[in-house]
């Protein structure tokens, strides 16, 4: 897919916008605190609902005003779409709309994905499980408005279960009333780690080879998923469930003493190796950047996979930061196929690759 | 802007409502001034007496004007079926259905640990009781398909099946006459989960 047209409304610091873009390349080129990022963000923003940069909504409304949209036209390979959602900050309040027409925010679904690649990316590789969990369940909400839905119950059912652990601690333990909440638990935790499992799988295949080609075949990636509750490469339902019933039984006398839930998609993790050595102790941050990176391909690759489409890809800053090997072998992986943003200072790097693009300058809120 | 003192007392009462933030509790109260006297205390009676004159059936928890509601009056209900449910207001949409025809129990909400809500804060024990007549063949239960009654569903299907009583549970999934073509995928594929033998 791909954006033909962008259209802002006081969005950060632009009060009225329109472009047009590029099928392939598109630069932002622009000294600091211009708004380079705040058009990836825009960008993201239609795609998700939501800012990848902040919790706190009212924060993307140019200042003074009162609300703010962000529409675009997107074209697929057979046809094309027109989306919007427009924000307003009084009511905490969004509406979407597909074609013209008011929809659910469901209805949005799948109309325009992205994957972004930040400079806070590379907690990914260094830092702790939540970034990594984060990164998985957001790529497979991408593709799975259910499992999206199955994470948010899951997360639901254990806040719950939390407060009860807390409250009654030991005197809890095996009553009927937790009995019933780890009923509730055990068929989605299922449902979520099985299918984190065979994503890694496919993760684990596409990412590699990713990462071959980044580094002309010298580096190799592997990845394993970590569960907190002993499964490995299992992904039959029935199976899953009665193994994390088992651990949680185990697990009751520490849990009643701590007042949570010890086990379960929300304290997996998964392990990234280079070379066959663990890369959020070894890896330097040029390797952090590359493994990153082939990790968003190997997303991207995914993406195309599941859905028939490729998603827009946006690179705030990283671009710049690669070596030219790497710089190239992006391009090459990308040319022609992938719908491309770049944020960068300096044109003059980017500039140098032949792929056809369009480059805009950004300077105070206004692209050129 | 700050309003006298009755006004913003006013404005504090309406925030009680379900729904009700601060701007909307304020138009409310603007509105509410701006009636006729008569009207005002119209509704304000109206509440009052909703609350004092309002009693709940004995039997099984519903809304009532005598000790026992309409639905446990009614000679021709089949007794030996029980559908449970959340509130009052449950048994008024099943009955529109008209379909029917046993007898109902309300719980008086849904298990909810955040909100202080375990079994018995609920009309469990009541159920339990009902039970002991032995009258009782099928439990239905039709709590909310949320997360919360999900787990009154359980934990009453928990300690009613060792008293050997069926028990089942409605069907959650596509409203009627949607169309496949338009429901969302978290719809379909929960209406999959739910699917049985044909
Ligand atoms: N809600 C808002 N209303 C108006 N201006 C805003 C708002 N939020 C941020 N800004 C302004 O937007 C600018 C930052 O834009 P952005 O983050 O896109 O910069 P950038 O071009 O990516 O810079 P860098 O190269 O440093 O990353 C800042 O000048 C900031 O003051
Ligand atoms: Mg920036
Ligand atoms: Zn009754």
């Amino acid at each position: 897919m791909r954006i033909e047209t962008l259209f802002l409304h006081n969005f950060r610091n632009y009060s009225r916008l329109q472009l047009s873009f590029d099928n392939h390349l598109n630069l932002f080129i622009g000294a600091n605190a211009q708004g380079k990022t705040n058009l990836l963000e825009a960008i993201n923003f239609l795609a998700t609902g939501k800012s990848h940069r902040t919790r706190n909504e009212e924060e993307v409304v140019l200042w003074g005003a009162d609300g703010c949209s962000v529409a675009a036209k997107v074209g697929y390979l057979y046809g094309e779409g027109a989306l919007k959602i427009a924000y307003l900050a009084a009511e905490k309040k969004k509406t979407y709309s597909v074609n013209g027409l008011t929809q659910k925010k469901s209805a949005l679904s799948g109309k325009l994905t992205t994957v972004i690649f930040t400079p806070e990316d590379l907690a990914i590789v260094k830092g702790s499980p939540s970034n990594r969990r984060k990164f998985l369940d957001d790529e497979i909400s991408k593709v799975s408005p259910v499992y999206e839905d199955d994470m948010n119950r899951y997360q639901h059912v254990l806040r719950q279960r939390n407060f009860l652990l807390k409250t009654h601690r030991k005197k809890i333990l095996d009553s009927e009333e937790l009995g019933s909440w780890n009923e509730q638990l055990a068929p989605l935790a299922a449902k979520i780690v099985s299918r984190r499992i065979s994503v890694i799988h496919r993760l684990g295949l596409l990412s590699r080879l990713a990462q071959r080609r980044l580094t002309g075949r010298t580096e190799s990636l592997d990845i394993n998923y970590l569960s907190s509750f002993g499964a490995e490469i299992s992904t039959d339902l029935p199976e899953l469930k009665e193994l994390f019933l088992k651990k949680l039984a185990e697990k009751k006398e520490q849990e009643a003493r701590l007042g949570q839930t010890l086990i379960g998609p929300h304290r997996d993790d998964f392990q990234i190796f280079l070379n066959g050595r663990e890369a959020r102790l070894f890896a330097s941050q040029g390797q952090q950047r590359s493994l990153v990176l082939s990790l968003k391909m190997a997303e991207l690759e995914y993406i195309k996979g599941e859905t028939g489409e490729f998603p827009v890809l946006l690179f705030d800053d990283v671009f710049s930061e690669l070596d030219e090997q790497r710089r190239f072998a992006l391009l090459e992986a990308i040319d022609g196929r992938v719908q491309t943003f770049i944020t960068g200072t300096e044109a003059d790097k980017m500039t140098r690759t032949k792929v056809p693009g369009k480059m805009f300058l950004v300077a105070h809120g206004e692209v050129k | 802007m700050l309003y006298p003192e009755p006004i913003a007392r006013l404005i504090e009462a309406f925030q009680k409502l379900p729904g009700v933030g601060p701007k909307t509790a304020q138009r409310l109260a603007l509105f509410v001034l701006n009636l006729p006297r008569e009207e005002v205390v119209f509704m304000a009676r109206a509440m009052v007496d909703a609350k004092d004159k309002t009693k709940y059936c004995q039997i099984c928890g519903n809304f009532s004007d005598s000790d026992v509601c309409f639905v446990c009056g009614d000679k021709r209900r089949d007794v030996h079926t029980i559908c449970v449910v959340q509130d009052a207001r449950d048994v008024l949409a099943m009955e529109k259905m008209r379909e029917f025809k046993g007898v109902y129990h309300v719980l008086g909400g849904a298990i909810s640990p955040m909100d202080g809500i375990g079994p018995d804060q609920l009309r469990i024990r009541q159920l339990l009781e009902r039970l002991k007549s032995g009258q009782i063949r099928e439990l239905i239960l039709a709590t909310n398909p949320n997360v919360e009654g999900e787990a009154t569903a359980m934990y009453v299907s928990r300690v009613v099946k060792p008293l050997g009583i069926r028990v089942t549970r409605i069907a959650h999934g596509l409203p009627v006459g949607a169309d496949l073509e338009y429901a969302d995928e978290v719809t379909l594929s929960r209406a999959l989960e739910g699917r049985r033998d044909f």
